[in-house]
């Protein structure tokens, strides 16, 4: 009975500030005194040290242990039922959510999750939207 | 089976999953990468070696050769003189003209090696 | 800031100019081959490389400064590269069909033999074996620089890519002299038109591969580059070893079963 929900991060209308810097010769060159704990031997930075952005955040989470920063695998649960929807963890008012409706589905059904009631998608599994980060890393 | 995935979901669904992994341990991940560097160290050296104790005296041994060769091809060239030049229709082929230069020369011509449609240039 | 790992681009002029660039390209080489006109051609290509140096100039930036390129976004770099590769794989494929299909054959025309009557082949245990021992050293070398990035040695990494480097102009230099005393040209029967049309793509996507390896050098004095993160010189070293073994190839099949 198991069901398989895809998530999908509905939101990609908001775009991320464009913070282009210019490069300078020696942009990412670092002295040994700040290198972290762990640092190792050798000249060429590690990536943490040396990735700026949404790149950096990522590598810091997959170094901490989350192996799913993004919150991109698909989440297997039980069927969501009215009395208990899957809960679906979003930022924002709104969430776009593919429901694998069988095991052996071929395609993903997608529908847009409002927060407030529970919905359902047409096969008969229950998603509701609840305030959470979804992603693992902190933005 | 359905209690594993029941399991699995109500961790999935408590706030605690989202937050993120205790810095202190060494996760996997970093585990993996740390690895994947010592044993890059290791492999520096053998491929370093690789190329300095056979790459490069292959190279040289392989470069006496080609020199040896190359000189026993001009003393056969100036002993017994360069192929004579034969009309052959489907050689020197002009259907229309080379863009450069006269038209007639090739970009990479010789005039040692290469004859022209006439005949060679000397 | 996003809270997704894709990488959204920001407009940009290049696909634009790069199309304009493309069509001068090959309308005016069609003008020069035709007319001896040149110049609609020397505008194209200058238009063309201008766009690379754009347009890679921006990817740079996206990678190094912008901290665009997440695990996501790399695995699609990857695959396009990989996808380009398979497509320059295709390409020389095509060069080889009309090689084998004008040698294994021979037609009358030619003498049906081969090489054709009148033509005499190069030497394949002279320059061109040299050649070959030139290009499997700057496999090696290019392999040394890679496990010595990964493993943060970046002296070492600057010198085994210089070397590999350094190999690629040496393989050049020979090979243009081996145009210049090649004893046929690219008008001498089927025989001169394939060898040189392959072996001149080949040596000209040498010369990419040298200069995109040259970048990646330059990249790694400018500490671009960190242990994890470098992919421009993993999609460099991918390219120098299809272009390693499009030679090996050449070399067999041209340079010594051809002749």
């Amino acid at each position: 009975m198991a069901s398989l929900a895809r998530f999908a991060v509905g939101r990609s209308l908001l775009s991320s500030p464009y913070w282009r810097r210019s490069i300078s010769l020696a942009y990412c060159r670092k002295s040994s005194s700040d290198s972290p704990p762990g640092h190792r031997e050798g000249n060429i930075v590690t990536d943490s040290e040396h990735s700026y952005g949404i790149e950096k955040k990522e590598i810091d989470a997959l170094m901490d242990g989350v192996e799913d920063p993004f919150n991109l695998n698909i989440n297997r649960g039980p069927r969501g039922t009215k009395e208990r929807p899957t809960l679906v963890p979003s930022l924002l008012g709104e969430r776009i959510v593919g429901c694998v409706c069988e095991k052996d589905a071929t395609h993903i059904k997608w529908m847009t999750l409002p927060k407030g009631d529970a919905k359902r998608c047409h096969c008969g599994h229950w998603f509701k939207l609840i305030e959470a980060n979804p992603n693992k890393i902190k933005i | 089976m359905a209690a594993v995935f029941l399991r699995s979901s109500s961790r999935l669904i408590s706030s605690s999953l989202w937050k993120r992994g205790s810095p202190k341990s060494a996760s996997n991940y970093a585990q993996m990468v740390l690895d994947g560097e010592s044993h890059a160290v290791k492999t520096t050296t053998q491929w370093k070696l690789i190329s300095l104790l056979i790459a490069v005296p292959g190279m040289l041994f392989v470069a006496r050769k080609a020199y040896r060769a190359e000189q026993d091809h001009h003393h056969h060239i100036e002993e017994h003189g360069r192929p004579e030049f034969l009309p052959y229709p489907h050689l020197r082929i002009r259907s229309k003209p080379f863009p450069w230069g006269d038209g007639n020369h090739s970009l990479f011509h010789n005039p040692e090696t290469n004859a022209l449609p006439e005949g060679y240039e000397d | 800031m996003a809270y997704h790992p894709y990488h959204l681009v920001n407009p940009s002029p290049w696909p634009c100019v790069g199309a304009c660039g493309a069509l001068f390209t090959t309308s005016g080489a069609v003008a020069y081959f035709h007319y001896s006109m040149p110049w609609v051609l020397i505008l194209g290509l200058l238009v063309i490389v201008g766009t690379m140096v754009g347009w890679w100039r921006d990817v740079i930036r996206e990678g190094s400064v912008d901290g665009c390129y997440t695990q996501v976004v790399r695995r699609g770099l990857k695959l396009g590269m990989i996808l380009f590769i398979v497509s320059e794989v295709c390409l020389f494929f095509s060069f080889f069909w009309a090689f084998f299909h004008s040698s294994l054959a021979p037609a009358i025309e030619i003498g049906a033999v081969w090489p054709p009557k009148g033509i005499e082949p190069l030497n394949p245990f002279s320059v061109p074996l040299l050649n070959t021992a030139v290009l499997l050293s700057s496999g090696a070398t290019v392999t040394w620089a890679h496990h010595a990035i990964i493993s943060g040695q970046r002296e070492e990494a600057i010198r085994g890519l210089s070397l590999t480097v350094l190999l690629g102009i040496i393989f050049t230099g020979l090979q243009a002299m081996e145009y210049y005393e090649a004893p046929f040209a690219i008008s001498d029967s089927v025989y001169g038109a394939t060898f040189f049309v392959t072996t001149g793509a080949h040596g000209a996507h040498v010369i990419i591969g040298s200069t995109f390896l040259g970048v990646c050098l330059v990249r790694l004095a400018y500490n671009q580059f960190s242990r994890g993160r470098h992919l421009g010189f993993e999609a460099a070293a991918w390219y120098w070893h299809f272009v390693d073994v499009v030679w090996l190839f050449l070399y067999i099949f041209m340079y010594w079963w051809g002749s």
